[in-house]
């Protein structure tokens, strides 16, 4: 099992990368330049400011080079093998930095004496690039190191410190939300089957149709402007993950003089009603759908005509005989719901204002935070390959036919 | 072909039927069978219906709302005019045309299915082309001209269309028009900027549509390639690419649309290219997986050993038995496009504020001051739910006639 | 004379269906006693099948009904019983085995936890007992290493184990009828010799009957007591097993054995029946096999009206006016309790 875990997971090392390189190189060849998106077109107060500015960017994020090799930067940044940096004060660098400045200089003279200036001359000066750079892997020096997932340009913070900040919110979301939907939907999908041909099998599967057409964006303005709105009922708060007074509360429900406290946990569940409803409502209706379909695929099958003519209660048949083997094809669909997940939670976090990991792609996307954005995309990239890895595991222990090696 | 092609009603479980199987004699014609067979469903039907509806609204929209009045009269001249022409883009008017082509060959039901698509493209080439060199570009409307026109008592008569708004229509000449719930001046009340909800809402039909069937046809044509070489060829080729595609389900499809709407600009055409180009894998795997099982069947071996050519095989021979479930999940990824569309605009991220859509209308129900602007959340969320359902039922419909297995149990 | 074990006794079966009834089982009698084996012949879509289910009550309901009939186990009517007290006859003292043995065993289950369930809900054992039971269930059946078995998972076994499988389990609990549904169809002709052989076997050890279900006549030579031959939901004809194969009256019948090769025959070419098994929703008026039959020339009867099953002779009922002396014959139940003189293979057995 150990062995077949880890080829498992070495096999996901390529899509990593693939992933992580498409994303990188949409950003890189984007039309919008990052210094474009950085630094706001006007309002330079000093002379020279933005020049400064935009070399600064350039440097960080090593943009001289061509895009593949910013990528292979980037990775040797977050990778915890690869090769050590080549830091600032390295003499080769300070040489270099002094021989590049040179250069510039000169360059810039020349430009002007041919009337260039302003962003054009800064623009023609940064393309003269004498390695090495600060910040540039040093290929000579392989090395096992900490891997570093870079700042934040727009909250200049650690993107360490910002994700391990969002992922617990989404993953709270998440981890709530699923296991009810998952619930729901086999209770119900198996109900479905029992009764199947019935009035009540045909309205439950209208009904979780159109439950799985009906759009997050719609059902989330919806219930938050109907629900969470002085104007209509008031029932759930309308933003973020707790009250403001949560963090003084006990954390059990108690009843005090002044009447019932809620609660730090019962505080929590309030604020996350609704958008625990909204991420869980299409997964949940299009699930119960699959585990009906999936059941009565089995209970016609010979096998099952085999469990009833022993003489099992129909029970029995269900739930050891049909129910047990129809889990295999409902363990590799769940796996596949998993990117499904994620464009859940960006809208549901934007509806709801939560800070969690769905806020932080679109934040750091519509900045062009390049170091922030890459290292949320990889974190959501791992915890789906994660996510597979279990529906592997579980795969592996639904079915004796499928085999560790 | 004494037996109707279908005896499903006597396949139950434990007792095969005495009759002799069905005389297909073309795959295809039981492709034709299925579909036939779909659209004798209820839900397929509502889907239909309401699906033709949006079409026909969102192709005539300029026709039924609209700033510019369908019919005036001057009193000046007495001349009679009709400001709406004026008001028409190209665009419109091959789209009225290849609609009413359409149309009309359903109804006729004389052609084939290849014809009528020549004859639909070669209408809406003919419409489009004398529309593109006579209609010169216009200036930036002004909306409330014909408004003031009227209230000054220039016109004798004048006939207006259903819903007298432009989408973009601001109308700047009355106060206080922004953020108005439904009245019998805007039926479905007005957004943040004051422009008719329902005027933009008809127009967004247009996007809706045009997005998930463009998206889906990238795709599926793109996956049926794709997925036809990889089950074909199979070995070193199939295993890169599902590499590849695996690749690209690895990456959440809204994120990457997020990045390309960011970074290279909002268009209606990029996003329906996008769309098409992370959609393609889900057909790519379905026509694989048929490919790799039909090319060890006997017919594939017996057109190989006939020495036809790579093309006739699989085209004439591979492909007909495999698209079925191509087509069911064209259905749902149109349904799926629209979401995304919906999603992106919805998102800040979608079309301009001049290309109205429902996603982009969504949005407003909250922004722009206090308070729940309920009917800009109630109207657009209908419409794209109502749209996503069409499809979807439409997709089971499709489901439900194609596999023998389900139509056993009903 | 003994009574029989199991009576069908004019069993009709329809299943709704969106256009209309279909009905693949009518008037159907049958008869089999204890030790007895009861062979049950046709083209498939015949009704043998549904009728096999039926005396279990495993056809799903809906869409199938029971219109009409008794099947009367042990002096009880089955189709009056309640669920449970057929529960506890299923397995028990009926108890069946199909076609396919590579799909009627669950894929996710050990074959020791198979035989085990039933066991346990019939004998009331459970633990080392139920396991012990198993094993010895597994050996009869001829499974080398019975324990070892047990923990195995039906894909680590051939299509001849499996079915060997099904057939331990079917008899771990003693059962009284063993109804078998075509159980060497889906296997190689080697292994079917095997596990019909093995059923004899185990068939002479348990004084059990056996309703055999199947098409192939070979197979029914060797080792039915009576037939019962069904055309389009009918029995058409039914005698005992020496009876049938040398004096068939029936032109089915006859059709049937004339398209066998008999080796050292000096024919050149194999006689077929013309013409296909109608479907159950366009049967033919009057005698179903009329527009297939070589005797009906033109004849008014035979396509208007339904033959029943008459004694035509003594111990033979036949479905068919063109029978000599069928017009006359007594209209009787058919019940054979004849048992085979010579045993196929073994030629050994010898009874009453």
């Amino acid at each position: 099992m150990a062995r077949y875990l880890f080829r498992r997971i070495l096999l996901f090392l390529p899509t990593i990368l693939g992933a992580t390189f498409i994303v990188f190189m949409l950003m890189a060849l984007s039309p919008i330049s990052i210094i474009d998106a950085l630094l706001p077109p006007s309002g330079e107060i000093r002379p020279g400011e933005r020049a400064v500015k935009e070399a600064y960017i350039e440097e960080r994020y090593g943009l001289n080079a061509p895009p593949p090799v910013q990528y292979l930067r980037w990775l040797n940044n977050i990778s915890p093998v690869g090769f050590k940096k080549w830091e600032k004060d390295d003499p080769q660098v300070v040489t270099a930095k002094a021989e590049e400045t040179q250069l510039r200089e000169a360059r810039r003279l020349e430009l002007a004496a041919n009337g260039i200036t302003g962003r054009e001359a800064d623009r023609a000066v940064r393309q003269i690039d004498i390695t090495p750079n600060a910040g540039a892997p040093r290929l000579s020096r392989p090395a096992i190191k900490k891997p570093e997932l870079g700042y934040s340009y727009i909250q200049s913070r650690p993107v360490w410190e910002m994700i391990s900040e969002a992922l617990p919110v989404t993953l709270t979301i998440q981890v709530i939300a699923l296991p009810t939907a998952m619930t729901i939907a086999l209770l119900s999908g198996i109900w479905a089957a029992r009764h199947r041909g019935g009035a009540w099998d045909i309205g439950l599967g209208t009904f979780l149709l159109a439950l799985s057409s009906l759009p997050v964006i719609w059902i989330g303005v919806m219930l938050i402007g109907f629900l969470a709105n002085v104007e209509y009922v008031r029932l759930f708060p309308a933003a973020g993950l707790h009250s403001v007074t949560s963090s003084a509360m006990s954390f059990f429900p108690q009843f005090t003089d002044a009447g019932f406290q809620p609660g730090y946990l019962l505080d929590n569940l309030w604020h996350l009603a609704l958008p625990v409803i909204c991420v869980s409502y299409g997964t949940m209706a299009y699930y119960s759908k699959l585990t009906r379909t999936s059941l009565l695929e089995t209970l016609g099958a010979d096998f099952v005509r085999t469990a009833r003519a022993k003489g099992l209660a129909e029970r029995v048949v269900l739930f050891r005989h049909a129910f047990r083997t129809s889990l295999i094809p409902l363990i590799t669909v769940a796996a596949s719901f998993l990117p499904l997940l994620v464009s859940g939670s960006i809208v549901v976090e934007t509806i709801f204002s939560i800070n969690g990991m769905g806020r932080l792609v679109i934040e750091s996307l519509y900045r062009n935070d390049r170091e922030l954005f890459l290292s949320v995309s990889l974190t959501i990239l791992i915890l789906q390959l994660i996510g597979y890895l279990l529906a592997d595991i579980a795969y592996v222990i639904a079915d004796p036919r499928v085999s560790y090696d | 072909m004494t037996n109707a092609p279908s005896s499903s009603s006597s396949q139950q479980p434990g007792y095969e039927p005495a009759a002799t199987p069905p005389q297909v004699t073309a795959r295809r014609t039981l492709l034709q069978q299925t579909l036939r067979d779909t659209f004798t469903r209820p839900g397929a039907r509502i889907g239909v219906v309401w699906i033709t509806i949006l079409a026909t609204v969102g192709i005539f929209a300029p026709l039924l709302a609209n700033s510019a009045p369908l019919l005036i009269k001057e009193k000046a001249t007495g001349a009679i005019s009709s400001p709406v022409l004026s008001t028409l883009r190209p665009s419109d008017i091959t789209l009225a045309v290849i609609y009413v082509v359409t149309i009309t060959l359903l109804l006729w039901k004389r052609f084939s299915l290849g014809q009528s698509i020549v004859m639909i493209l070669a209408a809406g080439l003919l419409a489009f082309l004398p529309s593109f060199l006579l209609i010169k570009s216009q200036d930036a409307p002004v909306y409330e001209r014909y408004r003031l026109n009227e209230a000054a008592g220039q016109y004798e008569w004048v006939v207006r269309t259903i819903v007298p708004f432009s989408p973009n229509d601001r109308v700047n000449d009355v106060s206080g028009t922004k953020l108005k719930s439904p009245s019998g001046r805007h039926w479905l009340g007005t957004s943040i900027f004051g422009e008719d909800v329902l005027s933009r809402m008809m127009y967004a039909c247009r996007v809706a549509l045009t997005i998930g069937l463009i998206s889906t046809g990238i795709a599926v044509t793109i996956g049926i390639f794709v997925g036809g070489l990889m089950g074909y060829f199979a070995g070193v080729f199939d295993l890169l690419a599902m590499r590849c595609i695996e690749i690209l389900e690895a990456i959440p499809r809204l994120i990457l649309l997020l990045i390309i709407t960011v970074f290279f600009g909002r268009s209606l055409y990029l996003m329906m290219t996008v769309i098409g180009l992370i959609g393609w894998t889900a057909d790519a795997r379905f026509i694989r997986a048929e490919f790799l099982r039909l090319r060890n069947l006997d017919f594939v071996a017996a057109a190989k050993a006939l020495g036809l050519p790579l093309r006739s095989i699989i085209f004439k021979h591979m492909l007909p038995n495999g698209i079925a479930p191509v087509l069911v999940n064209a259905s749902f990824s149109v349904a799926g496009a629209i979401l995304l569309e919906s999603t992106l605009s919805f998102l800040g991220l979608g079309l301009g504020a001049e290309d109205p859509s429902w996603g982009q209308l969504l949005n407003q129900a909250r922004s722009g001051g206090t308070g729940f602007n309920w009917w800009i959340a109630t109207f657009p969320g209908v419409a794209i739910f109502f749209t996503v359902f069409s499809y979807v039922l439409i997709g089971e419909a499709m489901r439900d006639a194609l596999d023998p297995k389900l139509r056993k149990r009903e | 004379m003994p009574e029989p074990l199991l009576q069908v006794r004019d069993l009709n079966v329809a299943f709704e269906t969106s256009r209309g009834d279909v009905r693949p089982v009518r008037d159907v009698n049958l008869a089999i006693y204890p030790g007895q084996t009861l062979a049950v012949v046709g083209e498939s879509g015949c009704g043998k099948s549904v009728t096999a289910m039926s005396i279990l009550q495993l056809l799903p309901k809906p869409p199938a009904k029971y219109l009409s009939g008794q099947i009367f186990f042990q002096g009880r009517d089955l189709l009056q019983l309640g669920e449970s007290e057929m529960r506890s006859i299923r397995g028990k003292d009926i108890a069946m085995i199909f076609q396919e043995p590579m799909t009627s065993l669950n894929p996710v289950y050990t074959i020791g936890d198979q035989i085990i369930e039933a066991v346990t809900l019939h004998q009331g054992k459970s633990g080392r007992a139920a396991s012990t039971i198993a094993e010895a269930a597994l050996a009869d059946v001829g499974i080398a290493d019975p324990a070892r078995r047990l923990g195995e998972y039906p894909h680590q076994m051939s299509g001849g184990m499996r079915q060997r499988v099904m057939i331990a389990m079917a008899l771990s609990c003693q059962p009284k009828l063993l109804i078998a549904d075509e159980p060497t169809t889906a296997l190689d002709v080697t292994i079917q010799a095997q596990i019909l052989e093995l059923l004899r076997k185990l068939q002479k050890e348990r004084n059990m009957a056996i309703m055999l279900i199947t098409h192939d006549l070979g197979v029914v030579a060797e080792n039915a007591d009576s037939v019962a031959v069904m055309y389009a939901s009918r029995v058409v004809e039914t005698a005992t097993v020496e009876e049938l194969f040398d004096h068939p009256v029936h032109p089915y019948t006859e059709g049937l054995f004339k398209s066998i090769p008999k080796l050292g025959a000096d024919r050149h070419r194999l006689d077929t029946i013309p013409g296909t098994v109608p479907n159950p929703q366009r049967f033919p008026g009057g005698c179903k096999f009329h527009p297939r039959c070589h005797r009906m020339q033109g004849d008014q009867t035979c396509s208007s009206v339904e033959p029943n099953l008459r004694e035509v002779k003594q111990k033979h009922w036949a479905s068919c006016h063109r029978i000599d002396g069928y017009q006359t014959a007594a209209v009787t139940v058919p019940s054979i309790s004849h048992k085979r003189q010579v045993t196929a293979g073994a030629a050994t057995e010898v009874s009453a």
